[in-house]
């Protein structure tokens, strides 16, 4: 049975409904109830009967809503809020799990009702929401509010330079596109009154205007729809680095200017056609091709929400909440538990848990006592903790790990494009073949030395091999997407082929990056050593600690508990004292008891070990399977992790990797990998903390987790939104095919190519037979680069 | 034949006018959000709204 909201199967053993039209469907969960009532009572139904059938994610949960009012500080809306005047502020929102086109009617809809909205209009292909609101009457969290009961998460985030730049880039490419369109059909169909004559004849006088005809269609094509293969022959050749936009721009002008000389001449032959018309195909590779990559990197930009960043200051007599940015070095903060630390410092409380695992990869958490450093973008674990700030902003630990990140970008092996190669013995190819028949012709025939050179380079006009890299492109950048695989940039192709090395980091990335309980073994009555251990770890703040207090539904009371830094609990349950904790812990009271195995945590009263657990940051399910694969296929896998020597022994044995590196701060990452590159390997990096950022820059092509720190997602070049090591195998085998894709896109371009300039060069090539050569061999590409799309 | 010599130039007018026309399209967002458009005419005004809707709209409205 499936959910009425969110499509999803209903689980078992709940039963709850919503009435529409007066019968009652079953939902998933009473966050799909209260959405699903929603939408019904304010007359949006509409919404279930045009929706795709798309399952959706499941709807916020109400307690996600509280930090909702963060949005409201204006400290934090300058960020991402335009002031239109008249107290009007317009955001652009990114909304998650909008599925089709009724989701966006549905947001539009509700927010109308709101009092306050001036405008709000939905982009679903970009996911965006664009809200025009009066700040008197309205405030931001009240629109995300509205937007969270009907199930949609709305948030702002951080805008792209690059995105902007796509987007004027797009709308230039429409307009070029619709010229070239609409002009190359007028300039076919007058070419064809020219192949077949017109009604039968065709006199000298109607053939010369109809010759102009095609000039005046085929001018704006040339000198306007072509201008960015000028632009980008130009940059090749001022960065004296040869490219394809160079023969395209030999052949695009040279065969115009040579026709345009035929028309007012009144000899020869003229091929604005087929110059039309290859204008057309190319710029439709080049459009498919942004609007790919535009679409990769909107998405990739989406992910990239703005979090409320807010520090609680100690002031005289109280705390206020003010932008971590307006954070002065020796400001006293307050950090909660749970919440990750603003700036670094001294700590001024007694003691601390924090987690720098996303710093440093040591899955542990530190403990830190008075006066100990604390960095920037740790976790704190345990109690709240009082921070005097040293460092603000620019100076912290996580503020030169992204310095460090923007150097290895910088410094990133750059790839060369197989076209441009290609591109530079195809220039040397044309202006020799033209060269030499011009010669030939001119000892020859003098008068026909020009008609048959044009037809030459009209002939060798490389159309199907411009559009042989772009559309295999394309075509590869949506396969994956549709497999959850997001593709930034292009380098994965060309750096799949010489590809043997692949560094992984471990808490995170080869592990699931949180504690669980592995293994239990009890010595006693199982269901009872259940309670007892949850109920006594519940007093506990530490991470190995959260597993076990999942163990019973009924936690056993405990009183007078105390908390051993270090070794673990102990407290009173009916009557009889217990403990939970380490193996010295326990060893206090049975000195003789020994664990079994790996269990680490061990439950026990005065007279008996009940029970221990094995609790660990467990390796991901599909580990195995994945690595052992990449070594079948002679990839090397290496582990690079900030985590302890035994820990990361412990990983590469059970998964069999013979290279590991262990306590590894992010500089040493980046060392590693520059030197493997220095040695010539093409180094892969599957990473997701920040302390994997600089090398994610780094590395050859980098891959992270859709879940993974916000500036590993920046760096890195690949996103997996799936969520599993296996879609490293699939990023592997797309290049692989896309490359044998592209290989037999170049070999059958060349092939026309070659085989057509024999006979163009003894002046065969009529003007309708270069368009039909033309066209075909584009037509063929296109349809091969199209079996990308197919699974 | 010798119409088409008056024809075809007011055909390139039209041609013009055309792309006139497609590039105001352009500048004017609507090729914005294609996957959208075909939706909206579905969408609106697909029932006029009762009385008892309407009560229950207020109330929502009291209520925020």
């Amino acid at each position: 049975m499936e959910c009425f909201h969110c499509l999803q199967p209903v689980p078992k053993g709940v039963d709850l409904t919503v009435s529409y039209k007066g019968e009652k469907h079953a939902v998933c969960c009473a966050g799909c109830q209260a959405v699903a009532n929603t939408i019904i009572q304010h007359n949006l139904d509409a919404y279930y009967q045009h929706r795709d059938e798309r399952p959706l994610e499941t709807p916020l949960l109400p307690d996600e809503l509280k930090q909702l009012s963060l949005y409201d500080h204006p400290d934090i809306q300058k960020e991402f809020i335009r002031d239109a005047g008249d107290n009007i502020q317009i955001a652009t929102l990114t909304v998650e799990n909008i599925t089709c086109g009724a989701c966006g009617w549905l947001i539009e809809q509700e927010l109308m009702r709101l009092s306050g909205i001036r405008k709000a209009v939905v982009n679903v292909s970009s996911r965006r929401l664009q809200v025009h609101w009066d700040d008197g009457a309205l405030k931001l969290s009240e629109i995300l509010q509205a937007l969270a009961r009907i199930g949609y998460k709305a948030l702002p985030f951080q805008p792209n330079e690059a995105e902007h730049q796509y987007e004027k880039q797009r709308k230039s490419y429409i307009k070029r596109l619709g010229v070239a369109g609409i002009a190359t059909m007028q300039v076919m169909m007058v070419a064809f009154g020219l192949y077949f004559g017109v009604g039968g004849d065709l006199s000298e006088s109607l053939q010369r205007f109809l010759w102009i005809v095609s000039l005046v269609f085929a001018t704006p094509v040339i000198l306007y729809s072509a201008q960015p293969f000028y632009a980008g022959a130009l940059r090749g050749l001022q960065a004296s680095k040869l490219n394809m936009d160079i023969p395209v721009s030999i052949a695009l002008l040279g065969a115009y200017s040579a026709s345009v000389y035929a028309t007012i001449t009144n000899t020869g032959e003229v091929y604005f056609e087929s110059i039309s018309m290859f204008t057309f195909f190319l710029l439709t590779g080049r459009f498919l091709e942004l609007l790919a990559k535009e679409r990769a990197l909107r998405f990739a930009t989406n992910r990239l929400t703005l979090l409320p960043k807010l520090a609680i200051r100690e002031t005289a007599d109280s705390t206020e909440e003010v932008a971590v940015r307006q954070l002065k070095v020796g400001d006293v903060i307050r950090v909660k538990p749970g919440e990750t630390l603003p700036a670094d410092g001294h700590l001024l409380s007694d003691k601390a848990q924090v987690d720098e695992s996303l710093l440093t990869g040591e899955s542990r958490p530190a403990a830190k006592i008075k006066g100990d450093k604390v960095v920037a973008g740790s976790l704190n674990q345990s109690s709240p903790i009082r921070v005097e700030v040293t460092e603000v902003a620019q100076q912290t630990v996580l503020a030169g790990i992204i310095a460090m990140q923007d150097a290895a970008l910088a410094d990133k092996p750059k790839v060369q494009q197989v076209i441009d190669k290609v591109a530079g013995y195809f220039i040397a190819g044309i202006l020799l073949t033209a060269t030499v028949t011009f010669l030939a012709w001119w000892f020859i025939n003098p008068e026909h030395a020009l008609w048959v050179t044009l037809a030459v380079l009209v002939a060798t006009c490389p159309c199907a091999l411009s559009l042989a890299a772009p559309t295999a492109l394309t075509g590869i950048i949506h396969r994956l997407n549709n497999d959850g695989i997001l593709l930034k940039n292009a380098d994965v192709i060309e750096s799949v082929k010489n590809l043997n090395t692949v560094f992984l980091d471990k808490t995170g990335t080869l592990t699931e990056g949180k504690f669980q309980l592995i293994t239990k073994l009890d010595h006693t009555n199982n269901t009872h050593n259940d309670a007892l251990a949850a109920g006594l770890e519940s007093h506990s703040e530490h991470p190995i600690a959260a597993p076990l207090k999942l163990l019973s539904e009924q936690p056993m009371a405990f009183n007078s508990v105390e908390n051993y830094q270090g070794l673990g609990l102990e407290g009173i349950a009916e009557g009889i004292r217990y403990r939970i904790g380490s193996r010295a812990f326990i060893q206090q009271w049975h000195p003789q008891y020994q664990p079994n195995g790996e269990h680490q945590v061990i439950l026990a009263n005065e007279s008996e070990v009940l029970a221990e657990y094995h609790v660990d940051d467990q390796l991901r399910p599909e580990a195995k399977e994945t690595i052992t694969t990449l070594q079948q296929q002679g990839y090397n896998p290496v582990i690079v992790s900030g985590d302890s020597k035994d820990r990361v022994e412990r990983v590469a044995h059970s998964l069999g990797i013979k290279e590991w590196h262990h306590e590894t701060k992010p500089e040493d990452k980046l060392s590693l990998i520059t030197d493997a590159q220095r040695n010539g390997h093409t180094v892969w990096m599957i990473g997701d903390g920040i302390n994997d950022s600089p090398v994610l820059a780094q590395a050859d092509l980098s891959m992270t987790f859709s879940s993974a720190s916000d500036l590993a997602q920046t760096s890195a070049d690949v996103i997996l939104m799936g969520e599993s090591l296996w879609q490293i195998e699939t990023v592997i085998k797309g290049a692989t095919k896309v490359r044998s894709i592209m290989r037999q896109n170049f070999t059958w371009a060349l092939l026309y190519n070659v085989s057509i300039l024999p006979f163009a060069a003894f002046g065969f090539v009529a003007p309708w037979a270069a368009a039909l050569g033309m066209s075909l061999s584009s037509l063929l590409v296109i349809a091969n680069s199209l079996r990308l799309y197919k699974k | 034949m010798s119409v088409i010599y008056a024809l075809i130039p007011v055909a390139i007018i039209f041609v013009i006018i055309a792309i006139a026309v497609f590039f105001w399209a352009v500048r004017s967002d609507q090729f914005e959000d294609i996957e959208r458009q075909g939706l909206n005419i579905l969408m609106d005004d697909d029932k006029p709204k009762d009385a008892d809707n309407k009560e229950q709209e207020s109330d929502n409205d009291a209520k925020r």
